[in-house]
């Protein structure tokens, strides 16, 4: 395939596929897949490709994210000096209709006390400002600040 | 209903029902991004959190320059990228296309173990911008910016993933019927 015989690059077929030309490209390209056996046929292997790749499927999503999630907002809200049950009242605001059933308050409360352990630890080891470090983490992953690092 | 973009300014004024609507929509998608990637289903899990909470704590500072699916994936990314500099330091290596591999699930478990094991054997690069467009379904220029490298290179890295996966996937008996 060449673009003596061919007017598309093949990267241009797949991006075509996949909705990534302009429209006038496009059709070009769909009315040189009908007269092209061969750009079809290499269609037809992105398509293949794309359908193979969907049998990669994981298992079902845990029930315990929405719970986690609801502990891990209570463990770096930075209450610490805070009481536990108070900080999930706040967080669970915003939780609250996730259905996380019962048992989630003690199941804070462990989280909670692990994370204050492991972050007491590391303060003892590193000064590295009054911060803890998930605030300086998460303001780095979303980009927003790097001052803290 | 409701945009993406238009619940994230919700959440940004406060609101408590657009998290839980994003937290709906996305958890499956999110817990698949992690999950494909890590051999470890509770660090997966750990991740999925801590990319909500990434949502809920910058949502004050969201701008919307770019889809919400976008920037959500990218920040999924960006903590993936940080565990995965965190394990090098550790020398653990509980990732996705190690020897330990993720366990996969659904009626054809043969057919997924094959793909499995065929996008393993892609080069680095060229697999995650396959799995950013194949599974978490972003764009060139999406997927573009989440990399930090041109659309062009994004395009011709998926081009070369796609056929080697073509490859890979021919010589297995059974798969792309044999067509090449």
């Amino acid at each position: 395939m060449n673009s003596s015989t061919h007017p598309y690059e093949q990267e241009e077929v797949m991006a075509y596929l996949d909705g990534e030309l302009s429209a006038d490209r496009a059709s070009g390209v769909a009315a040189h897949l009908r007269e092209c056996a061969e750009c079809a046929e290499l269609a037809d292997q992105m398509r293949g490709v794309s359908i193979h790749l969907a049998n990669w499927s994981v298992e079902p999503t845990p029930a315990s994210l929405a719970s986690g999630l609801e502990a891990s907002c209570i463990a770096k809200s930075g209450t610490a000096q805070r009481d536990c049950c108070v900080a999930g009242r706040e967080v669970r605001a915003f939780t609250g209709t996730l259905d996380i059933g019962r048992g989630w308050y003690c199941r804070c409360r462990h989280i909670v006390a692990r994370r204050r352990a492991s972050e007491s630890s590391k303060n003892t080891e590193s000064a590295r400002g009054d911060r803890p470090e998930y605030a300086r983490r998460i303001q780095t992953i979303d980009g927003t600040s790097h001052s803290g690092s | 209903m409701t945009s993406d973009e238009q619940l994230i300014l919700e959440l940004k004024q406060g609101s408590e029902p657009a998290f839980t609507e994003l937290f709906l929509r996305y958890r499956d998608r999110v817990w698949g991004f992690f999950r494909r990637r890590m051999s470890d289903a509770a660090q997966a899990e750990e991740l999925a959190q801590e990319t909500f909470l990434a949502v809920l704590r910058g949502a004050q500072r969201y701008e919307p320059r770019a889809s919400f699916r976008a920037y959500l994936f990218g920040i999924a990314f960006n903590i993936l990228a940080a565990d995965r500099r965190k394990s090098v330091s550790h020398q653990t290596s509980a990732h996705v296309m190690t020897d330990e591999m993720p366990a996969t699930s659904g009626l054809n478990q043969e057919a997924a173990l094959c793909v499995r094991q065929a996008v393993e054997r892609l080069d680095g690069g060229e697999r995650e911008v396959l799995m950013l467009r194949e599974f978490e379904e972003l764009s060139y220029e999406e997927i573009a910016k989440i990399l930090y490298v041109p659309v062009n290179t994004v395009r011709s890295r998926l081009f070369r993933a796609r056929m080697a996966l073509r490859d890979i996937l021919t010589a297995t008996p059974g798969s792309l019927g044999g067509r090449k």
